[in-house]
């Protein structure tokens, strides 16, 4: 059975080409002391910072710190910053890799956290934002992009109003780095968090923080430099990358996003989003499927066949007819309270550039299968 | 047929996710047997044949012919019983 791959929400499938020959050439060269000083021009650490700082707006590429994902990125802020006992602004919209470092903090420092609703479509209005946000706000943590309803929020007049109060944002871009154009330094974004294995068509395992103000490392270690000196060297990113880097993940992401760069990231979207469009207006066709709030400016959502549980739904579209989706709650719980689809979840559906109109048909007439034998 | 039982987690709704793993592949035969244990649908009209046997108030088991692979959902209460009901009603299918 032919497997058809709508879960690029979580892990994109599958990787151009050249990301996998790159991998392969790195696996098969000699390790060298990547990320180490040395190494000339092909570091292949230092060649992907550079190349991935560029594609992220970013002017200064040490401010660039690799990490193992968004979730480690968003945790090194969240534990780096002084914000014991302070007030926290988040969203509804947000996954757990914000939700829970935050209720962690609130749990040992009593920090308050300030939740914005999103509205009946699933989107979070910027206008509640700016209201929930004052100058005795800590930190503001929101998604870029969400991962149920794929609305996108506008981060840079997001930015213009905390830096205007003075309040540090963090921005969780696991869904929108590499898939849209985006711009940190314009933006005046604080803390940018992002991972390589979704839209950056990298592996699992990488990812980076921008960070544009002083943090507390969550890791100190071997950096391979200033080895005479028992404390972490301060210099960025060294601070903050202690022990041997992923190389061939960093190799990956590198050629990942230079595939995106040689394909353009615009045709790309608009690639992503006629798959979206058909598959959407394919599952409002079907009787008994009803969609989770109102799709956004990503190529995901969620949707649900009324009367078939959303696990079962999930298991058999990939085990009985190949399908693959995410069924669930997706790690993002809160927007599922507020869309009513809490604690049952739904079926997340993400195409990808590479998903072809044959396989959206065929995901369809799986669907309507279900739905009319349940 | 003896199963390999994997604990998956413990669900807030006081149920407890586990998954039996089959030293074969499962055929109609052996769904019609497990499905003695409860309500059986089977819904062969897919292209790999889906069922779920459901036995009120105590466990759904749900799988795929010509997988190896059992998903089993219990209710916290009777766990231990109905665990061992399922694992010897396995352990009884001869063919």
């Amino acid at each position: 059975m032919r497997s058809i791959y709508l879960n690029n929400a979580a892990t994109s499938y599958p990787k151009p080409a050249s990301v996998i020959e790159a991998v392969a050439a790195a696996l098969a060269a000699l390790p060298g002391s990547p990320g180490r000083g040395g190494g000339g021009g092909d570091d292949p650490v230092r060649r992907c910072r550079g190349r991935v700082a560029r594609f992220l707006g970013v002017r200064d590429p040490a401010r660039l710190i690799f990490t193992s994902g968004a979730t480690e990125s968003l945790n090194l802020v969240v534990r780096g910053l002084p914000l014991a006992g302070r007030r926290l602004v988040t969203t509804a919209a947000d996954h757990n890799s914000v939700l829970r470092p935050l209720h962690r903090l609130h749990d040992e420092t009593g920090a308050t956290i300030e939740i914005v609703p999103v509205e009946a479509s699933g989107r979070v209005s910027l206008d509640a934002l700016r209201a929930a946000i004052d100058s005795d706000t800590a930190l503001v943590a929101v998604p870029h992009g969400s991962n149920v309803t794929g609305h996108v929020l506008d981060i840079a007049a997001l930015a213009l109003h905390t830096r205007s109060l003075g309040v540090p944002l963090l921005v969780d871009a696991a869904q929108t780095a590499g898939a849209l154009p985006i711009d940190v330094d314009a933006w005046g974004i604080d803390y940018f968090a992002f991972t390589g294995h979704k839209s950056m068509l990298g592996t699992q395992g990488t990812g980076g923080l921008v960070a544009s103000g002083p943090l507390v490392p969550l890791k100190v270690g071997g950096t391979g430099v200033l080895s005479q000196s028992l404390a972490q060297p301060r210099e960025l990113p060294l601070r903050f990358e202690a022990g041997t880097p992923n190389a061939p993940g960093l190799v990956a992401l590198e050629a990942g996003v230079a595939w995106i760069e040689g394909e353009g990231i615009d045709s790309l979207h608009r690639r992503k989003m006629e798959r979206a469009e058909q598959l959407r207006r394919g599952l409002e066709a079907i009787d008994k499927v009803r969609l989770i709030g109102r799709p956004g400016e990503l190529p995901v959502f969620c949707f649900v066949v009324d009367g078939v549980p959303v696990d079962e739904l999930g298991q058999v579209l990939e085990e009985s007819f190949g399908v693959h989706t995410r069924a669930g709650l997706h790690c993002a719980p809160l927007i599922h309270d507020s869309l009513g689809a809490n604690p049952q979840g739904s079926i997340r559906v993400s195409p990808s550039a590479f998903t072809t109109v044959e396989e959206i048909e065929a995901a369809l007439a799986a669907v309507d299968t279900v739905a009319r034998s349940w | 047929m003896r199963p390999e039982v994997i604990h998956i987690h413990d669900c807030l709704d006081g149920t407890v996710i586990k998954e039996l793993l089959l030293d074969r592949e499962m055929c109609g035969g052996f769904v019609a047997h497990l499905g003695e244990l409860g309500e059986l649908r089977h819904f062969t009209e897919y292209k790999r044949p889906f069922f779920r046997v459901e036995r009120t108030g105590a466990f759904v088991l749900k799988g795929t012919q010509g997988n190896r692979r059992v998903r089993a959902v219990f209710n916290m209460k009777g766990l231990n019983e109905n665990l061992a009901l399922v694992v010897a009603r396995i352990n009884a299918w001869q063919r």
